[in-house]
């Protein structure tokens, strides 16, 4: 069974790209453009790795996170942040929160899919 | 010490009521930027929508164009490699047959490093795509910061607002700027 990313951006042309380089793997892809959006889409379905950005509308990328991490069943879900060079204390905060990893933007789809395949632990979907 | 007397009836000195007049004017100078950072701060957000939209159609084009490059590079290696293993085993049971495969083989595997150069090239126009999401979240960050300094420089003309009446001439300010009526 293939496994399902959550990718949570406020940026549709951010979403697009991350999701094309996912299914483009072979994986399948749910969509949420804040934190809140995440965590009803994840109420109503299993989600196997969760790419998340940071500065987000309704709820951040940092809240979302520490919400997860707060529920039983999502407490060694891995969660990427994606963040940029000017974000270091935002990682950092991510870190604490409870981030398993993160990816800096820009990113190629390479780089995009070396980070997934590090918590991915299956060779394919 | 010249004095005037106030609309209240006490007596101002006039080096005060030129202060006054001086804060006045200043209050009124800020009063009237009160719109004006609010309207760039929208004019901006509007084009920022705008420039998503098109980044939106432009990585959408891209992935699509890369999604069929990448079809095209597998079927032309499918094909070169079973010309090539044709060739080894002497599969070409005419010597005809032989040397259009040794013919195509070269086109196609040029065409196929051409196909993968050409995904790189589009992997690398979508990753600078990508600036314009930082550059949307750092612009975020400026009109924020434009709006608490707004705030604040209301405040201060807030702060500023002369006692009805002190200042003869003084027809008072409602907030936004615009001038009221005396009552």
């Amino acid at each position: 069974m293939s496994k399902t990313f959550l990718i949570v951006d406020d940026s549709a042309s951010m979403r697009q790209l991350v999701a094309f380089t996912i299914k483009d793997a072979g994986y399948d892809v749910l969509l949420a453009e804040n934190g809140k959006d995440a965590l009803e889409k994840m109420s109503r379905m299993k989600v196997d790795m969760v790419i998340t950005d940071l500065n987000m509308p309704e709820m951040d990328g940092i809240t979302f996170i520490r919400e997860l991490r707060g529920k039983a069943d999502y407490k060694f879900l891995p969660i990427v942040m994606l963040t940029t060079e000017s974000q270091e204390a935002k990682k950092q905060e991510g870190r604490a929160a409870g981030a398993s990893g993160w990816i800096v933007k820009p990113f190629s789809p390479s780089q995009l899919m070396d980070v997934v395949k590090k918590f991915v632990k299956e060779r394919g979907p | 010490m010249p004095t005037l007397p106030s609309q209240k009836g006490t007596v101002i000195p006039e080096e005060n009521l030129d202060n006054e007049r001086s804060l006045l004017a200043f209050r009124e100078r800020l009063a009237a930027s009160q719109t004006l950072l609010p309207e760039l701060a929208n004019q901006l957000r509007v084009a920022v929508q705008q420039t998503e939209q098109a980044v939106l159609e432009i990585s959408e084009k891209f992935m699509n164009i890369a999604s069929r490059a990448r079809q095209q590079l597998q079927a032309s290696s499918a094909i070169v490699g079973t010309l090539e293993q044709g060739q080894h085993a002497g599969s070409g049971s005419a010597v005809g047959g032989s040397a259009k495969a040794e013919k195509a083989i070269s086109p196609l595997a040029r065409l196929a490093a051409e196909t993968e150069s050409l995904g790189q090239d589009i992997n690398g126009i979508i990753t600078s795509l990508q600036f314009q999401d930082i550059t949307r979240q750092e612009i975020e960050k400026v009109i924020g910061r434009m709006e608490q300094f707004q705030h604040e420089l209301n405040d201060i003309a807030q702060g500023l607002e002369p006692e009805q009446g002190s200042v003869p001439g003084h027809e008072g300010l409602q907030p936004g700027g615009k001038r009221g009526e005396h009552v």
